[in-house]
């Protein structure tokens, strides 16, 4: 939408295409950008994408909107089209009253799911009281701003992060990690709109290494992807809050991933440091071994590949090895629509774990992390005219 | 005795309304409200339209993705059958298409049909 309006407001007018299943989407987004009554016209998903394959294939679509979209170019625009007036938002504190606290909670937790402020889960009441005592985790200020959540740009303070985190049930000794996540995400430098709205099933995946992460019970054995441990899941829970709420994010208005997001508590985990034959990552990125470090990067979304061991066969380090080279180099055609600047946004990284007994093993056989990602990188290559 | 039943009776009605008052309002949670202050820029209205598009040149952006061609191809053909005269100009690049390239279209167009995705 930011093209179209780039155009519009260089006099031209336009019309934005895009199927009826992106409508809200696409309103969505030109209300971000500044222009809320732009000119749209759908066309039905179900026809296009089973029959977008050939011209004479779609051309019954075409056919069904062009007279619409020449219109669309055509008509004046009616007096709401032409109206710059803005609606303004009420961010103040909402009172809830029942017959016996559980109630209240309920018709809490109604008010806030209904209004798209919650993961669908419970919530826990962000209290003035429970957000000081959250507050209590941090030396920062409550009025700090920590930067902007994509898609629409909310300001992220620290004290509308612990907001979020009071009603993810964390605790607030958890705040330095769900902060430095935040500031992670809020990067500049970091594409958060892309994995926080591409159709593609993108997740966050957050990791914690040093010294907090035993000090708060960072899982980072045996399902450390998974659930059981209430600061992997609730700092998981407690960003995903804050994206939704501080982003304006929801799943099929500007959310558009097909799937979902698989583990809508994203992937928190901590580094193994008891186990790993390495320095521990933040080392290697120049930080301090005493220091506590928060690491975040987008992934995909969930699927398994078998690499060896279980009922498969047996492994050996080189076999893994071989066989994460042949999942990596795959999808690596996509480089060539990356190279020419268009729809993808950068090529294909790897967060690659691996099993602290192999781990040990490819140390014994020679291997340190640097040697691995060297390795990981040159092997899936091929010439760019394949 | 006349008195001492009206006392009583208002003692009771006192009671009751009270008891009624406190169970339609026991509890009251203040809670803070979670979303982020956005500041959306000033609001813009389309540009005017085009009453006539005889002889006018029309811009057609797809952001390249192969899904969208077979689209694109029928629309421009449906263009100049309907529009005789008109020019159909294609481009394609990013989902957004940048500051530079906006203008480069705008100057060489006089509308545009816009559409991302696949």
């Amino acid at each position: 939408m930011s093209g179209y309006y780039r155009l519009e407001k260089l006099g031209k007018p336009g019309v934005y295409v895009c199927t009826d299943n992106f409508v809200h989407d696409a309103e969505s987004a030109a209300e971000d950008v500044g222009m809320p009554r732009s000119r749209i016209v759908t066309v039905q998903a179900e026809d296009y994408y089973r029959l977008r394959g050939t011209d004479a294939g779609i051309m019954p679509v075409a056919e069904a909107v062009i007279d619409e979209l020449i219109d669309g170019l055509k008509q004046p625009l009616t007096p709401e089209e032409a109206s710059t007036t803005a609606e303004k938002e009420d961010l103040g504190p909402l009172t809830v009253s029942a017959e016996s606290y559980r109630l209240a909670v309920e018709k809490f937790n109604g008010i806030y799911l209904d209004n798209q402020w919650g993961d669908g889960l419970t919530l826990l009441p962000p209290t003035n009281e429970a957000v000081q005592e959250m507050l209590k985790g941090t030396s920062r200020s409550p009025d700090e701003i920590i930067g902007t959540v994509a898609p629409k740009n909310g300001v992220a303070t620290i004290e509308k992060i612990a907001i979020n985190a009071v009603m993810a049930g964390a605790k607030p000794e958890y705040m330095p990690v769900i902060l430095a996540a935040m500031e992670c995400i809020t990067d500049p430098d970091y594409d958060d709109l892309h994995v926080m709205t591409s159709t593609g099933s993108f997740n966050f995946a957050i990791m914690v290494t040093g010294p907090i992460a035993e000090e708060l019970n960072i899982n980072a054995g045996m399902g450390f992807l998974g659930y059981g441990w209430r600061a992997n899941s609730t700092i998981g829970r407690a960003l995903r809050l804050a994206l939704i709420n501080l982003g304006r994010v929801w799943p099929g208005v500007n959310d558009m991933a097909l799937v979902g997001r698989p583990s809508q508590q994203f992937y928190v985990f901590a580094e193994n440091q008891k186990f790993s034959p390495w320095p521990p990552f933040h080392v290697t990125q120049g930080f301090k071994p005493e220091d506590s470090c928060v690491t975040v990067s987008s992934v995909m979304g969930a699927s398994s590949h078998l690499l060896g061991g279980g009922a498969v066969a047996t492994w050996t380090p080189q076999e893994i090895l071989d066989s994460s080279v042949r999942m990596m180099k795959e999808p690596r055609w996509g480089m060539a629509t990356w190279k020419r600047g268009s729809a993808n946004p950068g090529p294909m990284k790897y967060i690659l774990f691996f099993e602290p007994v192999l781990a040990m093993e490819l140390e014994r056989l020679g291997h340190n992390r640097a040697s691995l990602q060297k390795y990981l990188y040159d092997m899936p290559s091929f010439p760019m005219k394949s | 005795m006349k008195k001492f039943c009206i006392w009583a009776f208002a003692a009771t009605a006192a009671v009751i309304f009270t008891i009624g008052c406190r169970s339609s309002n026991d509890v009251t949670l203040e809670v803070l409200n979670p979303r982020g202050e956005i500041t959306l820029p000033p609001v813009s209205a389309p540009s005017a339209r085009i009453a006539d598009l005889a002889g006018k040149k029309i811009g057609l952006y797809w952001n390249e993705k192969p899904g969208g061609i077979h689209f694109w191809n029928g629309i421009e053909q449906l263009l100049k059958e309907k529009l005789p005269g008109t020019t159909v100009l294609r481009y394609s690049g990013a989902f957004d298409l940048g500051e530079e390239f906006a203008a480069k279209i705008a100057a060489e167009t006089d509308a545009f049909f816009y559409g991302v995705g696949d």
